[in-house]
């Protein structure tokens, strides 16, 4: 393993260049000035996208000010020790999020970070490729997993889901293209296997060379078969096969030795247990994000602190009745503290998982991973009793490898053009990790000023 | 002709409830037609003879149009995986259970179209596979049926003949030559690099795990970009059967049967549902139909809140949900009609359950069959706890929950979320000034972007609410005695769950919605009701009549679907035509 190191590294770079050249526009530094030193640093920029769900109240969330030096308004009065860490947005839409009729959390879930209008229906699965998987397409071939969901609500239950919305769009925020949705791994030894699986420093290169054979064979011939399948079958039943493919093809680029290396010996797996209680399940998958990213096993994160319209009861904050209950607030003054003790509790985490990167090195002396990741914080919906998809609650945290300058509240107004889109805050994280050219959703270009 | 008639009246008073409902919150998916535009007489002149079969004798009917309509290609789900694994290897593990949860269209998780998969889900596949082998290979009995030859000695011909066995059952049709030959080399991979023969076989076996053969359930079309309809072959029409009575694969009879053709005959294929009806494997349609259709599994995540309802604990959780699933056996296995299930003057109860609902206590542990004849309060799964818990809030009833359920799932009317910007909790806030729900919910209608839909449900509910959160029996609520006086939406009264129970078994909208639902449960896709050139409108119109015609006969319903035009026939689809 240790002996095969040095070429890898070497494929590794030889692999950026390729994929500077498969996106295939000309490197202007004008154009992307801090973006270019982080991918001349060699210095990757990571992403982490965060999704809440029932909204966010805003009156407890919205700084009274813009700019530094914004009063931290009490939720996010958790975030205070990292207030120089991460910005505030207001002011932006998520207009595919707009059902048609009722049904604003499926369709304001599965446009989270695609920017996409779900197909409205409970068989016939149509969004948009999201954010994360532009970034893993273009660019994750240079790890291990091309990118990782994460989740704590797995799904079970009966019943409809959103008004005639498949369960699917209210449970999947990373989309692989308009019909692929990823489901998200909620068990935090499932994720830990997932990521290191096949890792095992013990083995010996004659071993591992055998194993990468016998791996190989075995999906070789799946392949094989997909193959002479492909040409009998009609156009919905290929998009299920070429799914299938897919999945083929990552599982031999990790198990027969394509794949980059490890950075990190992975140590050991999440307890068991953790996922007993919603505050150590979310740890845990706090803690396997950073390990994640430390070890560079992927750079491109998703977690869904639950499914749409969640239910939860948060008993531990002395709140018996279920999250999306009390988010159709209508103003009540006990649901809107509910709200506000929610969404702080929520901030908590978020503020745990800054301090874990900002105490995580990076590859560059004195970097740490937070100084080059970008973590995306939201909601389906802005306020929960509304149900709005403008205004959105947005958290925008680390530096991008300094593209972005955080610290401030950003607000966004309206002007002659509209509002401005979520779809271009996006653009402008993929922009800072090397995706240049990038659209997504109803972008129409970065965002400046971020 | 007299009962169409009469049935297309009630329809219409319900659908003109609802239709009130609709216009009022803006919805456009409020309310379900009902069947009011639907004709279920059929007939529009172009009625054809039934798909690509001839059922022959008395039963013939005409059913109007003549696209049987497709099925995606469709993956196993986590149940079906679980299953097969089992009936294929001899196996007890479920590793299944690690797979991500299948998403739900329209309440059923085994709805092709979205049935996706993911790099994850092949992860899962991958080293489930692993798993599954190395203990088929190591444990003896399952070694003994998978290995009847000597590996060490027999070497290739031995493992031939162990895939020749085992393929064709795993992928569920006879295997080519040319297809053995490809599993032969990839075992030929470990025996090139020095390794025995069972290394060999262990990794031909992981890759017939991982096919897609075994992976989806494959159907070919002859022409797959042909609209024309075509007959399903006989393995095909096999794993049809058995995914939907048994959630699994084909056992060795079907498979001869397949074989001989025999699935392409109309009282062949009715034994076959007689005898598979009477399989233990068709429990599956009691864990995966009942049990979404009833929403029974959400009985395991109920959370009632502690303080209000110490009693509950784990032997009530397990207890409530076994009761129900026994009745839905019975249905199942002992003939019970569907329609009892609301109405069955019997139960199954242990002492837990028994206490819990004030019966005699059957002194054990086990579920055990009671009567209700002294206890009328008790018939029916609408006086079972698991419903009536899970169709509570945790820490109250909730009569708007049970009512939109029963318009849902027992009369196929479905009741739209309420808009945004109403208070959700606001009923909660009623609780404990010593106002019942009865009081609460007639202030909440009061509000008339309330009352459109909530007039329809809350008095369903209230019905009901002698019933608290957790399915004990109540007779005041606040502190108000109870008055469980109910309504539905056509104005016929009731008072308790036993006589709105009876009212519901009556009603042609129920024998509808058991139709679709198992229907969709079938076929793995839901019905196409616009297109008048589609055979399903008119199939479910004639399972609709036929199932009431029975008496409400479970195996009647199943053996008339499994003889449908489209469960036994499939078409290719246009190219290039997308939603």
């Amino acid at each position: 393993m240790r002996a095969n190191q040095p070429t890898k590294r070497f494929a590794r770079r030889a692999f950026l260049g390729g994929s500077a050249a498969v996106i295939g526009l000309p490197f202007l530094a004008s154009l992307a000035p801090r973006t270019a030193r982080a991918q001349l640093a060699g210095t990757p920029v990571r992403h982490i996208y965060i999704f809440l769900p029932n909204g966010l109240d805003m009156a407890t969330f919205r700084p009274t000010t813009t700019g530094a030096n914004y009063v931290t308004p009490p939720m996010l009065l958790p975030l205070e020790p990292h207030k120089n860490d991460f910005s505030v947005i207001t002011g932006l839409e998520n207009a595919s999020g707009w059902p048609d009729g009722p049904g604003d959390h499926a369709a304001g879930t599965s446009a989270f970070m695609s920017c996409a209008h779900a197909f409205k229906s409970e068989t016939t699965i149509r969004s948009g490729i999201s954010a994360d998987q532009v970034a893993a397409q273009a660019l994750g071939d240079q790890t291990r997993l091309p990118s990782l969901q994460l989740g704590i609500e797995g799904g079970l239950g009966s019943g409809n889901c959103d008004n005639g919305y498949s369960c699917t769009y209210a449970r999947n925020i990373s989309w692989a293209n308009p019909s692929t949705p990823l489901p998200k791994i909620t068990n935090p030894a499932q994720a830990f296997n997932q990521l290191f699986e096949g890792f095992d420093p013990a083995a010996s290169a004659a071993d591992i060379a055998r194993r990468q054979l016998y791996e190989a064979s075995v999906l070789d011939h799946s392949i094989g078969q997909v193959a002479s399948l492909s040409s009998k079958l009609g156009q919905s039943d290929r998009i299920k096969l070429d799914q299938y493919l897919s999945g083929v093809r990552q599982l031999e680029r990790r198990l027969t030795g394509f794949a980059p290396a490890l950075q990190c010996a992975p140590g050991q797996p999440p307890a068991a247990g953790s996922e007993a209680s919603f505050p150590t399940h979310v740890q845990a998958m706090n803690d396997l994000m950073v390990l994640a990213l430390s070890c560079d096993a992927t750079r491109y994160i998703s977690l869904m602190f639950g499914n749409a319209s969640s239910s939860r009861t948060f008993q531990f904050l002395g709140i018996n009745g279920g999250h999306h209950d009390i988010s159709h607030h209508r103003n009540n003054p006990i649901n809107i503290a509910q709200l506000e003790l929610i969404g702080r509790w929520e901030m908590e985490q978020l503020a745990y998982l800054l301090a874990r990167l900002k105490e995580a090195p990076d590859r560059a002396e004195g970097e740490t991973l937070l100084d080059n990741s970008a973590i995306f914080v939201s909601s389906d919906v802005s306020d929960g009793s509304r149900h709005n998809h403008d205004d959105l609650p947005v958290i925008l945290a680390g530096r991008a490898g300094g593209a972005f300058t955080p610290g401030r509240h950003i607000n966004y107004p309206e002007n002659n053009l509209g509002k401005e889109r979520l779809a271009n805050l996006f653009v402008s994280m993929l922009n800072a990790a090397g995706v240049a050219g990038a659209t997504l959703g109803d972008s129409t270009g970065p965002l400046v000023d971020l | 002709m007299m009962r169409f008639s009469m049935r297309a009246l009630v329809a219409a008073e319900l659908a003109v409830a609802l239709a009130g409902c609709s216009s009022s919150t803006g919805s456009p998916t409020a309310g379900d037609p009902l069947g009011v535009a639907e004709d279920p007489g059929g007939g529009n002149g172009a009625a054809q003879t039934r798909g690509g079969i001839d059922p022959g004798g008395p039963g013939v009917v005409d059913i109007p149009g003549t696209d049987p309509g497709r099925v995606t290609l469709h993956r196993l789900n986590r149940a079906e995986y679980n299953n097969t694994v089992r009936d294929l290897l001899g196996t007890q593990l479920t590793p299944a259970d690690t797979f991500p949860i299948d998403d739900r269209g329209s309440g059923l998780d085994n709805l092709a179209d979205v049935l996706s998969l993911s790099p994850f889900h092949l992860s899962t596949y991958n080293r489930a596979a692993q798993t599954l082998v190395v203990e088929a290979l190591t444990n003896p009995t399952q070694r003994a049926q998978l290995v009847p030859c000597d590996l060490a000695t027999a070497g290739d011909a031995c493992l031939r003949s162990v895939l020749e066995a085992i393929v064709p059952r795993a992928w569920r049709r006879p295997a080519t030559p040319e297809e053995i030959d490809g599993l032969m080399a990839v075992a030929q991979t470990a025996l090139g690099q020095g390794d025995d023969h069972d290394v060999g076989l262990s990794l031909a076996l992981r890759a017939t795990l991982l096919s897609p053969h075994f992976i989806f359930r494959v159907e070919i079309d002859p022409d797959p970009a042909s609209l024309e309809p075509h007959p399903l072959n006989g393995y095909e029409v096999a794993s049809r059967l058995s995914y939907f009575l048994w959630s699994s694969m084909p056992d060795d009879e079907l498979f001869s049967r397949a074989e001989a053709d025999g699935l392409l005959d109309p009282a062949e294929l009715s034994a076959q549902v007689t005898r598979m009806l009477q399989s233990p494997k068709a429990s599956a349609l009691v864990d995966n139909f009942a049990g979404q259709w009833l929403a029974l599994r959400a009985a395991d995540a109920v959370a009632p809140t502690p303080s209000v309802y110490p009693a509950f604990d784990a032997p009530l959780r397990a207890a409530m949900r076994a009761e129900s699933e026994l009745l839905f056996r019975e249905v199942v296995f002992n003939g019970l009609p569907v329609n009892q299930l609301l109405t069955a003057d019997f139960t199954f109860v242990n002492d837990r359950l028994a206490a819990h609902y004030g019966l005699p206590l059957p002194g054990t542990t086990e579920l055990t069959r009671v009567s209700l004849a002294d206890h009328p309060e008790r018939v029916g799964f609408l006086s079972h706890a698991s419903f009536l818990t899970i169709q509570s809030r945790p820490q109250r009833t909730s009569p708007v929950l049970r009512g939109r359920w029963v318009l849902d799932e027992l009369l196929c009317s479905p009741i739209p979320d309420p808009p945004p910007d109403v208070n959700l909790a606001s009923i909660d806030e009623g609780v404990g000034q010593g106002l019942s729900q009865r009081e609460v919910l007639a202030q909440h209608r009061e509000d008339p972007r309330c009352g459109a839909c909530h007039n329809l449900m809350d008095p369903i509910g209230l019905g009901l609410e002698n019933f608290d959160g957790i399915g004990a029996y109540r007779t005041t609520d606040e502190g108000v005695p109870i008055e469980a006086a109910g309504q539905l939406p056509t104005g016929e009264e009731f008072r308790g769950s036993a006589e709105l129970a009876t009212l519901i078994a009556g009603r042609p909208e129920f024998a509808k919605c058991v139709t679709r639902r198992l229907y969709s449960y079938a076929l793995g896709r839901n019905p196409e009701l616009i297109d008048d050139d589609h055979l399903d409108r008119g199939m479910l119109a004639h399972l609709e009549s036929r199932l009431m015609e029975s008496g409400y006969s479970f195996s009647e319903l199943v053996s008339e679907l499994v003889l449908s035009p489209t469960f036994l026939n499939r078409r290719g689809e246009a190219e290039g035509v997308s939603p």
